[in-house]
């Protein structure tokens, strides 16, 4: 199996998996076959709610349709240190906690708003959930805006412009 | 394969495609050997449209290729995109007696295929400097005696720029340029108003803005503002040998291109007083090949020619071909690409740009010591300059819905500008390059050892740099301006030069005004070897025109029967 269906295959296990508890302990068996990371299946599904909350579903579709879930999980397990891996596993591991103390529940039966306050108290709860919360929101921007679906539908990627135009008036006056 | 031909190019990048069409079109048999994989113009371009989004790390390197490769991820164009034209660290090892980032493409076309395509010509405030400053050798010719050979390889390559009638950069046989933005433009006329000397140009880019007849006889089309050049270009847009000079060289008839093949040495036949031919490993049978012909272009990029010659020993030259004075390998001298400047502008708020600008933005000339010495510091710098319109992002902290709209809503930015120097290196003798004396390559070639550093004279330009540049972007009015030392070892500018310079004197000097070994005079050296001093021009469009006028001074002596 190449490395492309074999991230297929866990995508789908991924999305068969998000409605497993998200405060995982960690007696779950692991989800994907990461390079790198080693996390339970619930952690990943943890990180799927919060790309989703980042960007939610609305007339188009979220971050979790768009898969930005694994593409965050992908790029951290591919394109960043050993000790940058290893902060955002802590912080992962550590976010659920933020749940519990904020709201007495766990981050998947929390409403949309508690979410945001959630993520929100990630950046400085523990140095580590503030790292954690910086990459993945930050991945999730750059996955989103270079995903198939926005590049193609919502804000067009020209890949042969012909054209430059250095002086182009704008109808409204902006910044 | 017969082995015997009228002339052997070493090396197929930038210079040596010029040598292979302007050799081949005289009417000479010509083997171009490379050391790497045939890279054949379109065919071999296996990113080329692929959209963002199917690059799988979206552009970025792998911490694994990183850790792998430090030196060549120091170069910007080492991305997901383009990493195949690249040489691995590991590929080819070299010594570094001080830090020096390597840069290479080891295959047909070389770094020509991932140049960012920067021409600008040379003017004898250039060619004069060593005389005039007093550091290396004269050089033996000045511009006249280029400028023919400047339009030339212009007209074929097809450069676009403007005629701005500049004394410190001539101007040459240009299509239309690429324009300007306004805020460019802006910094233009606060130069032309407050700093009567210095000048914003449009960047003179090796671009096909408006093709002519022989660029489309190339197969080479408009170029389609992609700007992705470094995967290779599917309209042919931008000059590369595999675009143009190869394709071009191979119509003739008279081309046999060996990929797979490291030239080891020049062969000297101490009898005939010449050389005959090269040795050569094939790296697929690791077999020994030795070539003849009657005259050898070296076009191994500045580093590996020194390395050829350094390696091409016989009785008669126990130090390396062409070596009496024992100066091959010295001399090296680089781009001080070590500063940059940023800042933003808050005005023309109601203006943005559309599309991608392939040239980059605008080019400042060297405008520092020009005319006379006047600083504490020898020669002195060209600039970069661009501005773009950044995208405002108002609330960092938004999530959700409001994120969501915000991303898929970018709004304008104030515009961000920036610039970085380029600036010339005092070529010395203890700038230089050998090669070691145990260690050897899988070919049986020397490991070479780098001995390549910065010295004061380039901290006070890189000073003066940010000095001249902070009260520049004050005049305009920049906002928030920062000068930025960028860290970087020397060879990261990829344009390292000379350890075989030319010069008028056999005693002070490896090779004479036409290119040509003073000891050996049918081995031609016209790639960034023969470099005597380096200006602050990016310097491929030189390698090609003196790669142009050797060619045809080859011919001639050929024909008169000198060589
Ligand atoms: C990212 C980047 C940006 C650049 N931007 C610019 C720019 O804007 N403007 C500019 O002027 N220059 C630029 N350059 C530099 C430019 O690419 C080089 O100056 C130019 O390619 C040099 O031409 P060359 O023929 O000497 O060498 P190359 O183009 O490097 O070709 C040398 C060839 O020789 C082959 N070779 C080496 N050793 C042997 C051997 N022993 N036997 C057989 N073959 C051998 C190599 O494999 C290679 O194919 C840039 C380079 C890079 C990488
Ligand atoms: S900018 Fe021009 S030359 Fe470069 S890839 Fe695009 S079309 Fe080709």
């Amino acid at each position: 199996m190449n490395r492309r269906t074999l991230l297929k295959h866990a995508i789908i296990l991924g999305g068969g998996m998000v409605f497993i508890p998200a405060c995982g302990g960690k007696e779950e068996k692991k989800a994907s076959a990461w390079k790198h990371l080693s996390l339970t299946a619930g952690e990943e599904a943890l990180v799927g709610e919060m790309v989703e909350t980042l960007i939610p579903a609305t007339d188009t579709p979220g971050a979790k349709a768009l898969e930005i879930d694994r593409f965050v999980l992908m790029m951290v397990d591919d394109c960043y240190p050993k000790d940058q891996q290893a902060g955002f596993v802590k912080g992962l591991q550590q976010s659920p906690a933020v749940a519990e103390k904020l709201f007495h529940r766990s981050f998947d039966k929390c409403s949309t708003e508690e979410k945001i306050k959630i993520l929100q108290a990630l950046s400085t709860h523990t140095a580590e959930t503030g790292q954690f919360y910086k990459l993945l929101r930050e991945l999730t921007r750059e996955g989103y805006l270079k995903s198939k679906f926005v590049m193609t539908k919502l804000l067009p990627y020209e890949l042969v412009p012909g054209r430059y135009n250095g002086y182009v008036l704008l109808k409204q006056q902006t910044a | 394969m017969q082995n015997t031909f009228d002339a052997i190019v070493i090396g197929s990048g930038i210079s040596g495609g010029w040598a292979a069409k302007e050799l081949t079109e005289k009417g000479l048999t010509t083997l171009v050997l490379e050391r790497g994989r045939d890279v054949k113009h379109l065919v071999d371009y296996p990113t080329t449209s692929l959209m963002p989004y199917e690059f799988e790390h979206r552009g970025r390197l792998t911490q694994e290729i990183q850790e792998a490769n430090p030196i060549a991820s120091r170069c910007y164009a080492f991305r997901e995109d383009a990493l195949h034209f690249f040489v691995k660290d590991a590929e080819h090892p070299y010594i570094q007696e001080k830090p020096f980032d390597w840069i290479r493409g080891y295959q047909v076309g070389g770094k020509s295929l991932l140049w960012a395509r920067q021409t600008q010509r040379w003017s004898d405030f250039d060619f004069e400097g060593p005389v005039r400053d007093g550091f290396a050798v004269d050089w033996p010719i000045r511009y006249a005696d280029l400028a023919p050979w400047y339009s030339h390889v212009e007209r074929f390559a097809g450069i676009a720029g403007n005629r701005d009638g500049l004394d410190s950069l001539p101007d040459g046989d240009f299509l239309p340029a690429w324009p300007l933005n306004i805020v460019e433009d802006h910094f233009k006329n606060t130069l032309k108003q407050k700093f009567n000397t210095r000048h914003l140009i449009s960047a003179r880019a090796a671009h096909l803005s408006q093709p002519q007849p022989i660029h489309l006889e190339q197969g080479r089309a408009k170029c389609q503002n992609r700007v992705l050049c470094q995967r290779g270009c599917p309209f042919g847009g931008y000059f590369s040998s595999n675009a143009s000079t190869l394709p071009w060289a191979a119509k003739t008839g008279k081309l046999t291109l060996r990929p797979h093949s490291v030239v080891h040495s020049i062969i000297y036949d101490e009898k005939k007083g010449k050389a005959t031919g090269v040795r050569v490993i094939d790296t697929q049978t690791k077999q020994e090949i030795v070539y003849n012909a009657r005259i050898i272009f070296v076009n191994a990029a500045a580093l590996n020619t020194n390395l050829i010659l350094l390696n091409s020993t016989s009785g008669r030259f126990p130090q390396g071909l062409g070596n009496d004075n024992g100066l091959l390998g010295k001399y090296i001298a680089f781009h001080n690409y070590s500063a940059t400047i940023s800042a933003e502008y808050e005005g023309y708020l109601n203006y943005t740009t559309d599309g991608r600008n392939p040239a980059g933005g605008g080019y400042v000339p060297r405008f520092r010591n020009l005319y006379k010495q006047e600083t504490d510091f020898l020669r002195g710098y060209a600039a970069g300059f661009n501005a773009h319109r950044s995208t405002s992002n108002p609330r960092p902290d938004a999530i959700g819905e409001d994120w969501k709209k915000q991303l898929l809503n970018p709004q304008p930015g104030l515009w961000r500008v920036g610039s970085h120097m380029m600036g010339e290196t005092i070529p010395k003798a203890t700038n230089f390059i050998a090669l070691d004396k145990e260690q050897k390559d899988d070919w049986g070639v020397p490991l070479l050892r780098v001995n390549v550093a910065y010295d004061e004279n380039d901290e006070k330009m890189r000073r003066d740099y940010h000095e001249q540049f902070t009260a520049m972007f004050a005049a305009a009015g920049f906002t928030n301006i920062k000068t930025h030392i960028t860290p970087r070892n020397p060879g990261l500018d990829i344009h390292e030069m000379g350890g075989v310079r030319m010069g008028h004197d056999p005693k002070t000097s490896l090779l004479n005004k036409w290119n040509q070994l003073h000891a050996c005079s049918n081995v031609f050296v016209t790639d960034g070897a023969c470099m005597t001093s380096t200006a602050t021009q990016n310097p491929s469009l030189t390698y090609m025109a003196l790669t142009a006028r050797a060619a045809n001074h080859a011919m001639e002596e050929l024909k008169k029967g000198n060589l």
